[in-house]
């Protein structure tokens, strides 16, 4: 499971080579609680500068928070060693950032190599997870990125941050990238995914309906500084309810939620 | 949308497709048009209306001693090559320039390095190269010759500052364009220092690498032929441009146009067989230049 207790981050202000700092110190989030029970998935939404991300790189301490503290399977990560526990948890961001000048299968071995492992089972476990994500090995196992369509490179990396079977996946806005169409034939693989492996997914992303989609529970952050502003259970929607009355009327609670104005702040 | 459509509205329709079964359409192309698509072929083409101009040129001055025709300058380099001196000259040139050329590749990575990991190494790195790279290579030769002697060392010298520079902007800039996504994955899988800069840096900027390393080898194959023009031959062992020096002050026009030639093959030969492998290898292979 992951937990967040007060967790909280504020960037530096920008420091311009040469004129020094400017701008002031950012805070990104603030007072940040929230749990995500273990085979859970939960879903961070909110608008831009909610700090959603820096909420999701805290979980892999790619972020260090200012204040409070984040545990994953009731372990605090600041305790932890950064580089064994990034590779015990799975992360797929929207950029993708698969490694051009390696085959697909080389990409999804990119933990395993790293931990050395033999090459047998290397080639085993790429082919297992490349089956799992809808690609083909025979097929795909020696392509380059370059090669793929979207929705494939990001299948891909899936497939990288799955390849230790982690506990933990965190994905940040995953699908944002791509059509309509793809992204609706990625999330119901994603779904399918989850529903086998059950492991604990944090998921970022911008759309309603994708948050209602996905989670089991919904986080609904305030931006600057991100604080949960409320959280919404979801588990009863999944891909074919998307027409139905009540998940409409979610979608429009969320949309409202989400579009109601915060109260000012005290002037200082 | 406020106002109503006016009519007419043509009526909505669903159609039933049926299975799309006609085969793809192929034909082969006709054979000139087949041979036209052949690069090599175009550009050879090129080379010998270029050179059917030069010896049509040559005949119509009729002057050796000025412009020698292509197949008068063509003997001239077979007799040199025959005679194993144009060769020697040659070996001399690229041995020096391999020194040169390596030596400013390792210190354009060494500085690249450095200023991808330090703010001081950042400095470091745009200073000297707005102060060092429009400064030509050339010019730093009579204060090489004063530091180094007459021979290699002054050679080497001005080849590095002809190579480093334009090399380590190149791959810098190149470092400089590679996507966050990708630094954060690198950053996520704990690639850190020498290892990050080998397997994320340098793979994705290497289009730009590449290419500060083609300008590089060209400035030092010009800068290393005009160095030698100047001042030639140290204990008797000249390069290239020094043949060329040579050979034009005994007059020997058809043998000056046979060096200039050989310059020109060698950096057409770099630049097309061992750059090309080098692109299609690794930047073409991965889609990061078409």
């Amino acid at each position: 499971m992951i937990r967040f207790e007060g967790a909280a981050k504020t960037y530096p202000g920008k420091t311009d080579p040469g004129r020094g700092p400017t701008g002031l110190p950012r805070p990104a989030l603030d007072a940040f609680d929230l749990s995500v029970e273990a085979g859970t998935t939960c879903v961070l939404i909110g608008p831009s500068g909610c700090g959603k991300s820096t909420a999701l790189q805290m979980v892999n301490r790619l972020v260090v928070p200012s204040a409070g503290r984040v545990l994953v399977e009731d372990r605090d990560v600041a305790g932890l060693d950064p580089i064994s526990l990034r590779r015990r948890i799975g992360y797929v961001i929207q950029g993708v950032g698969l490694f051009p000048h390696r085959t697909v299968a080389q990409n999804v071995a990119t933990v395993p190599g790293l931990l050395g492992w033999p090459r047998a089972r290397i080639a085993e476990r790429v082919d297992a997870m490349l089956d799992l994500v809808g690609l083909e090995p025979g097929r795909y196992r020696d392509r380059r990125p370059d090669a793929l369509s979207g929705g494939m490179k990001q299948r891909v990396a899936i497939a990288r941050a799955l390849a230790m079977q982690p506990k933990v996946l965190l994905m940040d806005e995953p699908f944002a990238a791509l059509d309509a169409l793809t992204r609706r034939k990625m999330q119901e693989e994603l779904l399918a995914l989850w529903d086998e492996a059950r492991m604990t997914l944090l998921f970022v992303t911008h759309s309603i309906e994708e948050a209602l989609v996905v989670g089991n529970r919904v986080a609904l952050l305030s931006p600057h500084p991100g604080r949960v502003r409320g959280e919404y259970n979801c588990h009863e929607f999944d891909l074919s309810s998307i027409g139905s009355r009540g998940f409409q009327a979610a979608v429009q609670r969320l949309h409202d939620r989400l579009f109601e104005p915060l109260p000012e702040a005290a002037p200082r | 949308m406020s106002q109503a459509l006016s009519p007419p509205i043509r009526p909505e329709y669903d159609r039933a497709l049926p299975p799309f079964v006609e085969a793809p359409v192929e034909r082969t192309l006709p054979l000139p048009a087949r041979l036209w698509q052949q690069g090599w072929l175009r550009r050879g083409l090129i080379l010998l209306a270029l050179a059917l101009a030069w010896e049509a040129l040559a005949r119509w001055q009729d002057n050796d001693l000025l412009l020698p025709g292509f197949g008068a300058t063509l003997a001239a380099l077979a007799d040199g090559l025959a005679t194993g001196e144009i060769l020697e000259r040659t070996r001399i040139s690229l041995t020096v320039l391999a020194q040169g050329y390596v030596l400013g590749v390792v210190l354009a990575f060494a500085l690249t390095s450095l200023a991808v990991s330090t703010q001081v190494g950042r400095d470091l790195l745009s200073t000297l190269t707005a102060m060092f790279n429009p400064l030509p290579a050339i010019a730093l030769l009579p204060l090489a010759l004063l530091w180094f002697g007459l021979g290699q060392g002054s050679l080497i010298f001005v080849l590095v500052h002809a190579v480093l520079w334009p090399l380590a902007l190149n791959t810098y800039a190149g470092f400089q364009g590679v996507p966050d996504s990708l630094r954060m994955t690198g950053r996520n899988y704990g690639l850190e220092g020498l290892a990050y800069v080998g397997q994320i840096l340098v793979p994705a900027a290497l289009p730009a690498i590449l290419s500060g390393l083609k300008i590089g080898w060209a400035f030092a194959w010009r800068t290393l032929i005009a160095a030698e023009l100047v001042f030639g031959a140290s204990s008797g062992r000249g390069g290239l441009g020094w043949y060329i020096f040579q050979n034009r002050n005994e007059l020997y026009t058809d043998r000056v146009f046979a060096g200039l030639l050989l310059v020109i093959a060698i950096g057409l030969l770099v630049e097309t067989v061992v750059f090309a492998t080098l692109e299609r290898v690794t930047i073409r292979r991965w889609g990061q230049v078409r």
